[in-house]
């Protein structure tokens, strides 16, 4: 397989997730999309570094971790803010549904900016022994802030859905 | 009142927009959505700019026939020469910190690596301007006494009056504002890597 197969593969299997977790830093699809695009680019650069000390999808996800944290937030203002978001205006009747995730994204998007990442991870049911070494942390301080992290989202998603 | 496995079970459901597929990439080299290459890019056509300039000046002072007669006149363009390509090589040396930062590592090192090349952008906010101003107008005032031997004293004094008044307010004023500005958002860009590596680091 040559290098441009193997990302087309990688793109295949794992830019749905890295969106995800792009979008649930964000909090924006646009921000969303460019910090995908920059992510995948930045793996097509450093395909040649792998050495197989760790799976494809930890290497993958480090890079976006990296690519999300360091993403210079000239348009924080434009990101989600929940706090100037008229959440009863949203159509509450045909799309509940889209409405629930519509919500979660945005009471992730309250949360520290590693704590969003981590808990996306989370959300996707990543192993946690891999988000720790995703995020270059120790598995029990993971477990710690987890729990933590955990209890402030549910507050957060609970105080918005009783607005 | 939901727990955290229903807020997991809305997530895992297909969101709105997940039925369109991200597209590839179409020309992975060339994207524009990278910043960090964009800064790459900023900095490597800076850099072959100020090369081709001082290519240009040399190219003048060789085969332009200018036939000064004083040394110092073809000293003030070797200096705007000379100017130009160690501006270059700065551009270039920057570039190629840029380049080295690792989206490989744990993101502590690599928030490390950016905090470092915005000390670094933010020391050399300090003197480089300055001195790229001085060294610039040393070499022009230099080149310009030949040239402007002979010609009429009003000509020669407006030309220097509003060549000063234009680099005084470039300087002062527009340098000046832009150094803070810049520093400003150094400082800022800095200190959120820092409380973004403090997260990482906090043990809990």
């Amino acid at each position: 397989m040559n290098q441009q197969q193997e990302f087309t593969s990688l793109y295949t299997q794992y830019s749905p997730g890295i969106h995800k977790l792009c979008l649930g830093y964000t909090g924006d699809a646009s921000q969303a999309q460019d910090l995908l695009q920059e992510t995948f680019i930045a793996v097509w650069n450093n395909m040649q570094k792998f050495r197989g000390d760790a799976k494809w999808s930890t290497w993958i996800y480090r890079i976006a971790m990296n690519t999300c944290l360091s993403y210079l937030r000239k348009n924080k203002e434009s990101s989600i803010d929940i706090e100037n978001t008229s959440l009863t205006l949203l159509p509450d009747v045909a799309n509940t549904k889209e409405h629930e995730v519509e919500l979660l994204y945005k009471s992730i998007s309250r949360l520290q900016e590693t704590d969003r990442l981590i808990i996306t991870m989370v959300l996707e049911d990543k192993p946690y022994q891999e988000i720790a070494a995703i995020a270059g942390i120790t598995e029990a301080n993971l477990r710690v802030k987890i729990h933590r992290i955990k209890k402030q989202l549910t507050e957060i998603y609970n105080s918005y859905a009783r607005l | 009142m939901q727990d955290f496995d229903s807020l997991k079970n809305i997530w895992q459901q297909p969101a709105p927009g997940d039925e369109v597929k991200p597209k590839l990439p179409v020309a992975i080299s060339n994207a524009s959505a990278s910043s960090k290459m964009k800064m790459q890019k900023q900095h490597s056509i800076g850099a072959l700019m100020l090369v081709f300039t001082a290519i240009l000046i040399t190219c003048l002072a060789l085969f332009g026939n200018f036939n000064f007669i004083h040394w110092y006149t073809y000293g003030g363009m070797a200096l705007i020469c000379i100017t130009c390509l160690v501006q270059a090589g700065i551009l270039y040396s920057t570039y190629i910190k840029i380049k080295g930062i690792d989206d490989t590592v744990a993101p502590a090192a690599h928030l490390q690596q950016w905090e470092a090349y915005y000390e670094l952008r933010r020391r050399q906010n300090k003197w480089n301007l300055p001195l790229y101003y001085i060294v610039l107008n040393v070499a022009m005032g230099m080149y310009l006494i030949e040239v402007f031997t002979g010609r009429p004293v009003i000509t020669v004094t407006i030309f220097i009056a509003v060549y000063i008044a234009w680099m005084l307010f470039a300087y002062f004023y527009l340098g000046r504002k832009n150094i803070k500005k810049e520093n400003r958002r150094l400082q800022q860009i800095m200190d959120e890597l820092k409380a973004i590596e403090a997260q990482l680091n906090k043990s809990e």
